[in-house]
């Protein structure tokens, strides 16, 4: 076949290739230049730095715009996306929270009562709250917003509110009940007072009424939306950023309940890697920064003296987060399932030395499931006694080999404990980001004859949670996360209503994974099920304190230290920061209370 | 070139965007991970849903993204889904659709990778040529060790080096982003500036390590060209130098480095993840990142697909234009 003339080679010479082909580059590049392609940000208002509070995601990898133009709460990444900084910006709660003191602070709602057969929940609305569209905010969002939940399976937290509410009541638009299915006098507490990143937020029911709740983006900056009752509005989301200015016409200032926040806008934008944030925070790039590793910390506050943590001196500069460093045990199957082999362990570990190494004694050893927040620690104080009973944070062979030997194992031929001939021989399954924990555990748990192995699941953590819930790991390194107010939050965790149906089936909550069954303990539990907490109720402290002497008769996990963040501030532009001196709410850039933070800042140097 | 050898290659285009896009939906599935779990678990972690409400949730979007369906019915459905160019729903960046995700990251990676990849080529090609050059002063051979070295770092340590010395010290650049938030973007010269002043680091650590990557590799090419008969024969003829140079050495040595350079330009799609991360830059590299870390089968698939996509069509091109810039190639058959 004869060659075709577009395809002989006489035909192509540079000088004619050459303008094609920067032709075709230039009509490449027209084409996507991001202005036509890119979710281009709109014009907005010029506001000064100085002006501007910018917050930097919680951590690398840990907070991240995944989806800038969806607005919505409770869809599929609905609770990462509230956490980022919608809950300080656009969705208000009913109650704040102070974690430091337990403090209940009311916003939206000023008071709550529970009943005293934890059948419902009656609240009162604050007076004079409007949403950020005029609208007034009335009991109907309330029971609107609860109701879709308990009736869309698709929705996060469906099943719990399914479970838990029968229907709301509205008395008057400042007036409801929350009737429930069964008792839970923690109810009203759990999803709208404490828990952290996790309130739910109400929705503007004029809004959402007609639309597909786990579709409906919620975002149309052109017609105000997400319409929400914050003190910011949103006026632009992208990849890079999310801005919101100031709502000069916020119901709190309105009503006189408190003052506009001074910053007149803020900007929540991605951190980068982490050298890169920390950078960035140096450079006075964000207000509020990312955590950091201590020596990271005290590298770029000695490049920049204006960034701030929560304690103002080290080594421990982080502030708990109501999270314990544990060495989980399998309390039911497995060589764990002896409690003499569970306290060897316990014996076999240096809390102390863990601390040193792993986390530049960045945080404190513990002996309990408890954090040391001001509201655990009024109980724990009342359990000295017991806890010094056991006195768990013991390294000591000697104990190590009184406990083996009683489980009927002795010393093989390689130093490592054996029963029958067979060693006891386990892997240690530790998550990416506690891996600092697992080389140090895994030298302390060989040096006392366990024949461990560290292994590591990252980033990954999915088949380290399938190992472990399932009750198929024997031990592992995880943190507990749990109470921040009284004992019982983390010490139900040990109750048989958690554990597996059977070796290999997953159990029902991914913190509970002791596996333990004592009908002893759980009639314990089920009283604290219904008894309210306080510290000075003799009933509630003498059953927080027997089910903590069983917690540590029966070493039901090995708790090491407390999880500490060093989370970053910078005084340059703002100053008035929480801090363990000024510790008016917990400094997770996560949490809901941080909104007061945005509303006490006041200008820094930098003005 | 005949139509038969059009029709051959185009065919085997298709084969391999065939093979590349089942390999493609069959790799994610290997892990033991399902998505929707996966990013209930998420949920879980942060302390949201009990576990009543987590097996919901995660039956309810199974069935959502026609993840309990067979595999079989899935791959089906994949294809069919492919042909509409239909790229799913994100399960990372729910309800968005993967098309609209990757449409919106694609630019600012084209734009660096693109302009980095180029500038790279034509500076690491003529250094690299006057490196092999006979008559090339000798003080330029003190780029070989330095080329070497950059070739050796990979491109996003370059990057932290670039942040601390002209971010951090001499804080000339930004540090991270692709404009400075808040400012409009648009065919205007400040937006232009902006967007290449934030642009000028990441671009400049693909550069500088891909300069010595694309230099060594024309020197080698330049060092065995020198030697043939026809360079032999043109100084003979007395021809300038430095037609000797670009028309007889530099064209002869090019063809492998225009192929690197293709197969470059291709694979850009899939964006300069390591970059893109450590400069908190939202393309395609940063979009992949977060979607390897959120178990997204459908946004990896979408972005992969593009990139099967560019690569195979960038060969197709590759093979088309070979006979036109090297007649040595044979093609009748």
């Amino acid at each position: 076949m004869a060659p075709h003339w577009f395809l002989t080679p006489r035909t192509i010479r540079w000088r004619s290739l050459l303008p094609a082909v920067g032709a075709s580059a230039m009509l490449i590049a027209s084409a996507v230049n991001p202005a036509s392609l890119a979710a281009a940000p709109a014009a907005i208002k010029d506001v000064d730095r100085k002006d501007t509070l910018i917050v930097s995601g919680f951590g690398a990898g840990l907070t991240e715009i995944t989806d800038p133009q969806n607005m919505n709460p409770y869809s599929l990444g609905g609770l990462g996306r509230v956490r980022d900084i919608l809950n300080k910006t656009i969705f208000e709660f009913l109650y704040l929270y102070n974690h430091n003191t337990g403090e209940e602070i009311p916003w939206l709602a000023e008071s709550y009562t529970t009943a005293p057969d934890g059948m419902s929940v009656a609240v009162t609305l604050r007076q004079g709250v409007t949403w950020s569209d005029g609208q007034p905010f009335t009991s109907d969002d309330v029971k609107y917003t609860i109701e879709l939940l308990r009736d869309n399976p698709a929705l996060v937290f469906a099943a719990d509110m399914k479970e838990w509410v029968k229907d709301v009541t509205v008395t008057d638009p400042t007036h409801f009940t929350i009737n429930l299915t069964k008792p839970n006098i923690r109810f009203f507490y759990f999803y709208f007072v404490e828990n952290s990143e996790i309130h739910l937020p109400i929705l503007p029911m004029h809004i959402w009424q007609g639309k597909d709740p786990a579709t409906f983006n919620n975002f149309d900056t052109t017609a105000g939306w997400p319409v929400g009752t914050g003190p910011y509005t949103l006026v632009d989301a992208s990849a890079q950023a999310q801005i919101f200015d100031r709502n000069e016409n916020w119901w709190g200032a309105r009503t006189g309940f408190h003052a506009l926040p001074n910053p007149l806008r803020v900007i929540f934008e991605q951190p980068g890697a982490d050298a890169t944030a920390a950078a960035r925070m140096i450079n006075n790039e964000f207000d509020v920064g990312a955590t950091m590793q201590p020596g990271v910390f005290e590298t770029a506050r000695a490049r920049n003296p204006n960034i701030v943590s929560w304690n103002t001196s080290g080594p421990s500069w982080g502030a708990p987060d109501a999270c314990l460093y544990t060495l989980g045990l399998n309390t039911r199957w497995g060589p764990t399932a002896d409690v003499h082999v569970r306290r060897a362990i316990d014996h076999a570990v240096n809390r102390q030395q863990l601390v040193e190494l792993a986390y530049e004694d960045a945080t404190v050893p513990r002996v309990v499931p408890f954090s040391t927040y001001g509201g655990l620690a009024a109980y724990e104080s009342q359990m000295q006694s017991t806890i010094n009973e056991y006195n768990p944070d013991n390294p000591d062979p000697n104990i190590v080999a009184t406990e083996m030997t009683a489980a009927g194992y002795a010393r093989d031929s390689g130093g490592f404990w054996a029963k029958d001939g067979a060693r006891l021989t386990t892997d240690l399954p530790t998550p990416g980001w506690l891996k600092p924990m697992g080389p140090v555990l895994e030298k302390q748990l060989r040096d006392n004859g366990f024949d461990v192995t560290f292994k590591l699941y990252d980033p990954d953590t999915n088949p380290f949670f399938d190992l472990v819930r399932a009750g198929n790991a024997s031990m592992w390194i995880i943190v507990h996360c749990g109470s921040s107010r009284e004992p019982w939050g983390t010490l139900q965790h040990f109750h048989s209503r958690f554990a597996s149906s059977a070796q290999g089936q997953q159990n029902s909550y991914i913190w509970a994974n002791s596996q333990y069954m004592n009908p002893e303990y759980d009639a314990i539990i089920n009283q604290m099920d219904a008894t309210q907490p306080s510290p000075t109720d003799a009933t509630y402290v003498s059953l927080a304190t027997r089910a903590t002497d069983i917690f540590l008769r029966d070493v039901l996990e090995v708790t090491l230290a407390e999880e500490r963040h060093v989370v970053t501030f910078n005084n340059t532009y703002w100053t008035g920061w929480m801090n363990a001196q000024n510790a008016y709410a917990a400094p997770y850039s996560l949490w809901a209370a941080v909104e007061l933070a945005f509303l006490n800042i006041q200008p820094g140097s930098g003005h | 070139m005949t139509l038969a050898y059009v029709a051959r290659r185009i065919a085997v285009f298709f084969l391999v965007v065939f093979l590349a896009v089942s390999i493609n939906f069959i790799v994610p599935r290997l892990r033991s991970t399902n998505p929707v779990e996966a990013r209930m678990n998420e949920f879980a972690q942060q302390g949201g849903g009990n576990a009543a409400n987590i097996k919901q949730l995660i039956a309810i979007y199974n069935e959502k993204f026609g993840l309990d369906k067979p595999l079989w019915v899935q791959y089906l459905n994949y294809w069919r889904d492919v042909l509409r160019f239909d790229l799913g729903t994100s399960i990372a960046f729910y309800p968005g659709s993967v098309r609209d995700e990757i449409l919106r990251a694609a630019p600012w990676t084209i734009g660096l990778l693109a302009v980095s990849t180029i500038l790279a080529f034509v500076i690491g090609t003529i250094l690299g040529a006057l490196l092999a050059w006979p008559n090339t002063s000798r003080l330029f051979s003190v780029f070989v060790p330095v080329f070497m070295t950059l070739s050796a770092i990979p491109y996003y340590l370059l990057g932290l080096v670039l942040i601390y010395l002209l971010a951090l010290v001499w804080p000339v650049f930004p540090t991270a982003g692709a404009y400075s938030t808040g400012t409009p973007v648009g065919l205007t010269w400040p937006s232009v500036l902006d967007i290449g002043k934030h642009a000028f680091l990441p671009a400049l650590s693909i550069i500088l390590a891909g300069i010595g990557f694309w230099g060594l590799g024309m020197r080698a090419m330049m060092v065995n060209i020198i030697g043939e008969d026809f360079m032999v024969m043109a100084h003979a003829k007395g021809l300038l130098s430095r037609t000797i140079f670009f028309r007889y050495s530099m064209r002869n040595a090019l063809l492998p480095q225009v192929t690197g350079l293709t197969l470059a330009l291709a694979g850009i799609m899939s964006g300069a993840i390591l970059v893109e991360v450590v400069f908190a830059y939202p393309g395609i590299g940063f979009l992949l990142f977060r979607a390897i870390s959120g178990n997204d089968y459908f946004v990896i698939q979408g972005v992969t697909l593009f990139v099967i996509l560019s690569v195979g069509l960038a060969l197709l091109i590759l093979d088309l234009l070979y006979p036109l810039l090297d007649p040595r190639i044979q093609t009748q058959r």
